[in-house]
């Protein structure tokens, strides 16, 4: 019964850092440079999900956890603006800024899936939470 | 003045208690007929088995009622929690009854004669 | 002796077999609706109507022999080992449409909906069990309360 919470604990937790990159998107959806230095700008990020739960004292128990965060590689907004600082300077598309591939519409149908998965899972958290009420009190 | 009343124990059941040839005792002899039945079918003897029978069957409908409930084949959970509170109830009567006579049977001992 | 025959008859080891399939498929939807955006997931299934036929198999066979134990017969969902545990083995749905693009087949709602009513049930064997200990108590102890 005690695994039961652990197993939507692990969806919670999952949900929340799939909320994390989803937020992470939409604040950088207009980052024309990269954190890490390298060129080229923001590249849309997303979590994957996998079954197992590694956090558990069993690492085989059920459940679920993200896997990786993976970039998405697909092109971003080509506008053209020579006179930005961060404008393509030599090649076929020179003069161009590219933008991130973050579409914010995209973004907002992820957030209201994961607020809904996290709902959820924490109404599972209740139900879970009541049946082992009731369980006790056999001993009352 | 009350001549010698033609006392019959066996038949009246008051056994020693009863004084023969008290003035209370046609009064008694009367009471002890009626508590046993013309029919001899509401005695308290009676009553009581009656209801032993009874308890036993609203409990067997409540077990009934409960595998139903478990196996599926009803899914009226109301209908059962009810036959099951009514054995309930119904078994409390009993057992209540059960303890009152034997505090009563208690008393009637320590009662000096 | 005494005591298997206080507590191992009539309705208590019903409520005991059936509480123990609700706590497990209990489980089984749990890790369902946990991964409901795990792409490639497959829902996992314990069914409920067959579980209650085969208690009710049981039953009938204890009422041709009412000294024996209550035995549950064992099917590939479900099967008691030698010390009486239930051991489920729930079973996968194969995926029945293509409208989730990420592989998964499992219906949100239709989890809930099983999480709820399989809840309810646990819930009324719970309350049922412990009212079958506290009339056996009254009746130990001769009083009703």
């Amino acid at each position: 019964m005690f695994g039961s919470l652990d197993i939507s604990t692990s969806a919670l937790v999952a949900q929340r850092t799939r909320m994390d990159v989803i937020a992470g998107n939409i604040a950088n959806a207009y980052s024309t440079q990269r954190l890490d230095g390298q060129p080229g700008p923001y590249k849309r990020r997303f979590a994957v999900f996998a079954t197992g739960n590694p956090a558990a004292a069993t690492p085989a128990a059920p459940g679920v956890h993200v896997e990786a965060v993976e970039e998405d590689p697909a092109p971003g907004r080509l506008v053209y603006d020579p006179q930005h600082p961060d404008a393509i300077r030599t090649g076929p598309q020179a003069g161009y800024v590219e933008y991130p591939n973050v579409d914010l519409a995209t973004e907002m149908v992820d957030a209201i899936e994961a607020a809904r998965a996290y709902e959820a899972n924490i109404t599972a958290m209740d139900v879970t939470k009541s049946m082992i009420s009731a369980s006790l009190r056999l001993l009352a | 003045m009350a001549g010698p009343i033609d006392f019959d124990p066996a038949r009246s059941g008051m056994g020693p208690i009863a004084p023969a040839g008290a003035p209370g005792a046609a009064a008694l002899r009367r009471s002890a007929t009626a508590a046993e039945g013309a029919e001899g079918g509401t005695s308290f003897k009676n009553i009581l088995l009656d209801s032993l029978d009874q308890v036993n069957r609203l409990q067997q409908e409540a077990s009934q009622g409960v595998e139903r409930l478990a196996t599926g084949q009803t899914a009226n959970v109301a209908e059962v929690f009810t036959a099951v509170r009514k054995a309930d109830v119904a078994f409390s009567l009993l057992m209540e009854m059960r303890n009152k006579l034997m505090e009563a049977y208690q008393e009637i001992r320590q009662m000096q004669v | 002796m005494v005591f298997a025959n206080l507590v191992g008859r009539e309705t208590l080891p019903v409520l005991e077999k059936a509480l123990a399939f609700a706590e497990a498929r209990h489980r089984v939807l749990t890790e369902n609706i946990a991964n409901v955006d795990t792409p490639g997931y497959r829902t996992k299934h314990l069914d409920a109507a067959a579980f209650q036929e085969a208690l009710g198999q049981a039953l009938a066979r204890r009422k041709e022999d009412p000294s024996g134990a209550l035995e549950l017969p064992s099917s590939r969902e479900f099967h008691e080992d030698a010390s009486g545990h239930l051991v489920v083995t729930p079973t996968e749905e194969p995926p029945e449409n293509i409208l989730f693009h990420d592989g998964t087949n499992g219906k949100l709602e239709r989890q809930m909906a099983m999480l709820a009513e399989n809840a309810l049930m646990h819930r009324a064997m719970v309350e049922l069990t412990r009212n079958r200990f506290d009339i056996l108590m009254a009746a130990i102890r001769g009083r009703t309360a």
